[in-house]
């Protein structure tokens, strides 16, 4: 039963995503311009057009024709793993998304990691002891956390850390001396050493939102008769609320997993942009800024793919944690 | 009969305490079970029938509390009654009780069970709490005890979510719950609310029939005069918060005593009591929970309030007969000599 869906649910799959590469590649296409005028442009300005240079990007990148076409080669490309190269930096697709995406995919986790290991706890902790001290204070800083924008919070920190700790660099990811330096133990260790900075910043927001929903969701549950009979049956209190509501207010975040997979390697362009981040957020806007259709479209399009994928496994996991849901109902 | 008594409340006071004042929820509140008795608590909603076996159970949550009284319970015969009011209601020894040999089912059985958990493992929890059972053993008792209640084919069942089942069957898993640990005292709080009529019936009738075989006592807590007078022994009636009137349950039919009793009994279709036309209401409303209404609760709404004495002096639960206690000074001569003078 449950094979069949996944089956069927990836064949709808590629229809969708023909679609959306479509969409994705007409869309950055859609500004008057190419990347090609801007670069004649520049030369202009510059005093000489190279027609050769010209004339070897109009026919490696198919300029000369319609979009329809490029599109084609886009995406016959993408399938066998060729992405095209650059436009601007002339580096290939692959290399770029091979530098970036570790790095911005750890921030993630991390931050993820970071999220779900404060929240949870906090939420069901404000959740029993609802509507005391504890809960209030709770509310308030998990309220103040999530009205302050990420990158206000990012500046704060660093005007505070500018002043009781001068000789740390808040930004960035690697230290100087380490960057150009292959991957060892010391570089890891390296990064390890900055990158609980943007984790903070990054998860403080998403906390305080997942605690209020948490706190919420065992609060519903509390109330239900199930824990009233699972303390009738002799259980210890504290083991009824996590082995009943705390199981049962979960499953909206498990199943929300999934949905978390493009968040992964976008990573967020104002934080990264503000703590000086070498993650994908702010190479993409780069790209579609200055049309570099091969890099925008992949990098768009390759969060799409996560975002379907996602979309699956959020169905497939509720389907696994919650017995009340089945497949393929008539 | 001569036994004593497995559960026996003295003077249980429950309070909750709000913003607006401590609610009095149960005010004083006496009654004990014996083996194969079934005793009825009957009243209207918010009258703290649930809120007295709760205390009992140890299921009073905050701003909640005992906060008088003792509770005896007697887990073997012949053994001496331990207070559970001396034990914190979290605490090892309550915890043992509760759910072993102390066993409560509940109103609303849709809600009962975890809709994510298998109804195996609700009784196989209740075995793991209780017994040295090993895995399979558990496993054997639970399919053993779900053949009891009637669910056939209990092996396959076992591995079922609740959604599964209807209304009636799930009060009958919850009653497997209750009984996995041969309880002496099941207390059943409004068992048959939410229950179509013919399926009420097969619950009380599997009760009985589980009771007569386990010699167990049974609470029941209803407000359904019908179902005490197919269930009960003995019935106490209780008012806002006080038990009224305790007697057995053909002289509550036959020869109600206490206003109250007699007044329920007029505003039930069928009642002895009712006569011919149309059913009598009893006049007035229930006073708020923070209200306080001096002298006996129920004179302002009672037909026979005596002025000057019942809006003064709280009565006392006292013999009427050798069958019958009832709180009202119409059988309090002394007072009711006072009334007339």
């Amino acid at each position: 039963m449950m094979l069949r869906y996944i089956f069927q649910r990836l064949m709808i799959a590629i229809p969708t995503l023909l679609a959306i590469s479509f969409v994705v590649f007409f869309l950055i296409q859609l500004p008057p311009g190419s990347f090609l005028d801007a670069k004649i442009a520049a030369m202009e300005l510059e005093g000489g057009v190279d027609m050769a240079e010209i004339e070897t990007l109009k026919n490696t990148y198919h300029f000369d024709r319609p979009m329809i076409v490029q599109y084609y080669y886009w995406i016959t490309g993408f399938v066998t793993g060729d992405m095209g190269k650059s436009f601007e930096t002339d580096v290939e697709v692959t290399r770029t998304l091979a530098e970036l995406v570790p790095v911005t995919a750890a921030i993630s986790l991390f931050t993820i990691f970071f999220t779900w290991s404060l929240a949870i706890p906090f939420g069901i902790t404000a959740a029993v002891k609802r509507n005391t001290p504890l809960d209030y204070l709770l509310t308030f800083v998990g309220l103040t956390a999530m009205a302050t924008p990420a990158f206000i919070i990012a500046l704060i920190f660093q005007v505070v850390m500018q002043s009781i700790w001068p000789q740390f660099d808040p930004t960035g990811l690697i230290s100087r001396e380490y960057a150009n330096a292959p991957w060892s133990l010391a570089k890891f260790a390296d990064l390890l050493k900055h990158l609980w900075v943007p984790v903070f910043i990054l998860g403080v927001g998403g906390t305080a939102g997942m605690i209020r929903i948490l706190r919420a969701n065992v609060i519903d549950e509390l109330k239900k008769q199930y824990v009233l009979c699972a303390r009738a049956r002799g259980m210890h209190p504290v083991k009824v609320i996590l082995k009943y509501p705390v199981r049962v207010a979960i499953n909206p975040l498990v199943s929300g997993i999934g949905s978390i997979l493009p968040s992964i390697i976008s990573g967020s362009m104002i934080i990264s942009i503000v703590l000086g981040l070498p993650t994908l957020g702010p190479r993409v806007l780069q790209a579609l800024m200055s049309q570099d259709t091969y890099l925008a479209a992949s990098c768009v399009f390759i969060q799409c793919v996560l975002a379907v994928v996602g979309i699956l496994i959020s169905d497939l996991l509720l389907a696994v944690v919650d017995p009340r849901i089945k497949f393929g109902g008539k | 009969m001569s036994k004593d008594p497995i559960l026996k409340l003295e003077n249980v006071h429950v309070k909750y305490d709000t913003d607006d004042g401590a609610v009095h929820a149960v005010r004083g509140v006496t009654y004990d079970v014996y083996e194969d008795e079934t005793l009825a608590i009957v009243g209207e909603s918010g009258c703290g029938k649930s809120q007295s076996s709760y205390a009992a159970m140890g299921l009073i949550q905050p701003p909640g509390r005992v906060s008088e009284g003792k509770i005896w319970f007697r887990n073997k015969d012949g053994e001496k009654a331990i207070n559970l009011l001396d034990f914190h209601k979290d605490s090892k020894e309550m915890r043992s009780i509760r759910g072993g040999p102390l066993a409560m089912i509940f109103q609303e059985p849709m809600t009962a069970l975890s809709p994510v958990h298998r109804i195996g493992q609700h009784l196989d929890e209740v075995l793991k709490l209780h017994t040295d059972l090993d895995k399979k053993q558990r496993f054997d008792r639970a399919c053993e005890l779900l053949t009891q209640v009637g669910i056939p084919d209990a092996a396959k069942r076992y591995k079922q979510y609740s959604f599964e089942f209807s209304g009636g069957m799930r009060q009958r898993i919850m009653i497997a719950i209750a009984l996995a640990c041969n309880p002496r005292l099941l207390i059943a709080d409004e068992p048959t609310t939410g229950l179509d009529v013919t399926i009420q019936n097969q619950i009380l009738e599997l009760m009985a029939s589980l009771q007569e075989k386990h010699h167990m006592g049974v609470v029941l807590i209803t407000h359904d005069l019908a179902v005490v007078a197919e269930n009960a022994d003995r019935v106490a009636v209780m008012y806002l918060g006080r038990i009224v009137e305790t007697t057995d349950v053909h002289t509550l039919f036959e020869a109600p005593k206490h206003p109250y009793t007699v007044a329920l009994l007029k505003s039930v279709v069928g009642s002895p009591l009712t006569g011919e036309g149309r059913l009598q209401a009893i006049r007035g409303t229930v006073p708020g929970p923070l209200d306080v209404v001096p002298g006996c609760p129920f004179h302002p709404r009672c037909d026979k309030y005596m002025p000057g004495v019942c809006d003064q002096e709280l009565p006392t639960l006292e013999a009427v007969n050798e069958k019958t206690c009832a709180a009202c000074f119409l059988y309090q001569n002394r007072k009711k000599e006072e009334a007339s003078s």
